[in-house]
């Protein structure tokens, strides 16, 4: 149960957070991305859109941080804009799965019967089609670009916060309390919002930070496939299926969009593990 | 006698089972008069809650729900869920038995209390806000105002106890339900819940349904007694003639086997035997037709378990449902 989720954020929340060595880590590579993104706004060594033909494939220097692509555009900060490209592209995917997806849950969950039966039985069907495949198809119909990587993104968290809103939901349905309210005359509209969303919005946020890594992930994936950001905005996916004719002679322009994007997930993967075991009661009493 | 305001005729729960329906009530019937106060007693597993979900109109997903509940004149059976909001709080409130688990463990007190009065009865924010706080007073939460804000883990379980009798309370319903409202509480704090109840009864004019297994808090509280088993009232009656001359051989057998406080033996005498009855209730499916304390009685016949024996008087106001009472006594 989360009833103690809520409770328990204030101050012995953050007394656990920071001996949360996962949650720690990883809120420090989630800090570092969001601060990267929010710095590329205002500032970047150098512009990540200039074409410099003569200073094309350069190794890294004091200059050139991380070298430079086959155009000559710096990649140090082709990947400072590029994190603004991922976050943009996860925190709006994530958001509409988790609008339409919580409410989808949290109205199966008030009704059952064959609203129930009718919403998981849509989950169902989403999730036979494998994620990024069911992203490729959508692309491919509306057409390659951010707007509609991000709706193809989105659509497909919508069933995974579906259930996971129902299956808290209905464990806040069983509780007592909401008999409680039952019996102080109290709809089902009203008793969804005041008493099960709030139990349920720890599990919904950290079901959101996982998502959200995913999302990063997936958007890589499109862009590498060419059906995410279009060029000249800078994505780390595209950056990758760039530099994959240059492995061999410079395969630091594969190395290091790899490795931001491995850090990336890695970093709000653990960010997620460690909100999960900090707002679950039965975790905390374990310990 | 006083005007009745509720009274239950031949009330039937079915619940939905893997073998076909289960008889949860076989039909029982009772009646609270105007600002009267029965208590309901029974093991657990005996219909004593579902008695009480079943006058709320709250049975569990299945439950099928037959009889009469006429409460002011009106016949709750079939009403519809819309109506039923309406009545629920505000004309007939309820308490729970584990007042951790029965408030909102996310949401202050203060807005729990005060959401119930918001609903039926118009109340602006700030005048149920007011209103919870003399509420909370009434009950006897120390420091009202401040404690409007807490959270339910912040108190004792006395206080939470006290803050759902506030909220049933906030519509001034003409009945309200004490589902084991002192079980999960200590030995001195049940003794002042249960003195609150009784004088909030007093004082409102208010009839209390006192769902309890623990017979000294009926006792102390109630007036009128129903005794359960197994879904059926098995004897009922004033509280006084019940307790003192039990007639049906469970009643008998759930009052002898109450633990006295004996003096003697803490000077050194040797201790009374325990008194149990002896088995335990059987689940729903394990009934017969017959009466449903057939198979844990000492005195069982074989007429006992052709048919449900009828309730017949042993007293004035006092009934028994035995066919062999004249054997008994």
């Amino acid at each position: 149960m989360s009833d103690m989720a809520v409770v328990s954020s204030g101050a012995g929340f953050w007394r656990r957070a920071r001996r949360h060595r996962s949650f720690v880590f990883g809120g420090i590579l989630s800090a570092v991305l969001v601060g990267t993104a929010a710095l590329s706004l205002v500032w970047t060594p150098h512009s990540p859109y200039r074409i410099d033909i003569p200073n094309r494939l350069k190794p890294m220097s004091p200059t050139y941080w991380l070298g430079t692509d086959p155009f000559g555009r710096d990649v140090f900060s082709l990947l400072m804009t590029g994190a603004q490209n991922s976050i943009v592209v996860g925190v709006v995917a994530v958001a509409i799965g988790m609008l339409l997806g919580t409410a989808l849950g949290l109205l199966a969950s008030a009704r059952r019967g064959w609203v129930e039966e009718l919403v998981m039985r849509f989950t169902d069907f989403s999730f036979a089609f494998p994620a990024i495949l069911t992203a490729i198809m959508l692309t491919a119909v509306l057409g390659p670009g951010t707007v509609n990587s991000i709706i193809a993104i989105g659509i497909f968290n919508i069933p995974v916060f579906a259930r996971v809103a129902r299956g808290a939901a209905n464990a806040v349905w069983s509780r007592e309390f909401v008999l409680a309210a039952r019996a102080c005359g109290r709809g089902r509209l009203r008793i969804t919002f005041d008493h099960v969303l709030p139990n349920i919005v720890s599990v919904i946020v950290v079901q959101a930070t996982i998502r959200f890594a995913l999302a990063i992930l997936a958007e890589a994936a499109l862009s590498y496939l060419g059906l995410g950001t279009q060029p000249p905005n800078p994505s780390w996916g595209r950056m990758l299926n760039e530099a994959q004719t240059l492995i061999y002679i410079a395969p630091q322009l594969a190395i290091f969009p790899g490795i931001a994007i491995a850090l990336a997930v890695l970093g709000l993967n653990l960010l997620g593990d460690g909100l999960r075991d900090l707002v679950d009661p039965r975790l905390i009493r374990r310990r | 006698m006083a005007e009745v305001l509720l009274s239950v005729r031949n009330l039937r729960v079915d619940l939905p089972g893997p073998g076909g329906p289960l008889p949860a009530l076989r039909g029982i019937d009772f009646e609270i008069a105007r600002g009267g106060t029965l208590g309901l007693v029974g093991e657990s597993g005996s219909g004593k809650s579902m008695t009480a979900l079943a006058l709320m109109g709250l049975l569990p997903e299945g439950a099928k729900l037959s009889g009469s509940i006429r409460f002011e004149g009106r016949e709750l059976v079939g009403l519809p869920e819309s109506a039923l909001c309406d009545l629920r709080g505000n004309r007939i409130a309820m308490t729970f038995q584990e007042p951790m688990t029965a408030l909102n463990p996310v949401q202050p007190i203060g807005r729990q209390v005060a959401e119930s009065m918001m609903l039926h009865r118009g109340f602006s924010r700030a005048v149920a806000e007011d209103e919870a706080v003399r509420l909370l007073d009434r009950v006897g939460l120390p420091d009202p105002r401040r404690r409007l804000a807490s959270y339910p883990y912040q108190l004792s379980g006395g206080q939470r106890q006290r803050v759902m009798i506030a909220l049933a309370l906030g519509c001034a319903p003409a009945l309200l339900i004490a589902d084991e409202p002192t079980t999960a509480l200590d030995a001195t704090i049940q003794g002042q819940v249960l003195a609150l109840l009784r004088e909030l009864v007093e004082e409102r004019g208010m009839a209390l349904l006192l769902i309890s297994h623990d017979l000294n808090a009926v006792a102390a509280a109630a007036t009128d007694v129903a005794v359960m088993y197994g879904g059926a009232i098995v004897e009922r009656g004033p509280a006084t003639s019940v307790f003192r001359a039990p007639a049906h051989p469970y009643a008998k057998g759930l009052i002898a086997a109450l633990p006295a406080l004996e003096p003697e033996r803490l000077a050194g005498a040797p201790r009374a035997r325990l008194q149990a009855i002896p088995g335990s209730v059987p689940d729903l499916a394990g009934f017969g037709p017959g009466c449903t304390f057939a198979d844990r009685c000492a005195w069982v016949i074989g007429a006992c378990r052709a048919a449900p024996p009828p309730l017949v008087p042993v007293s004035p106001g006092h009934s028994a449902a035995c066919i062999r009472l004249g054997d008994l006594s």
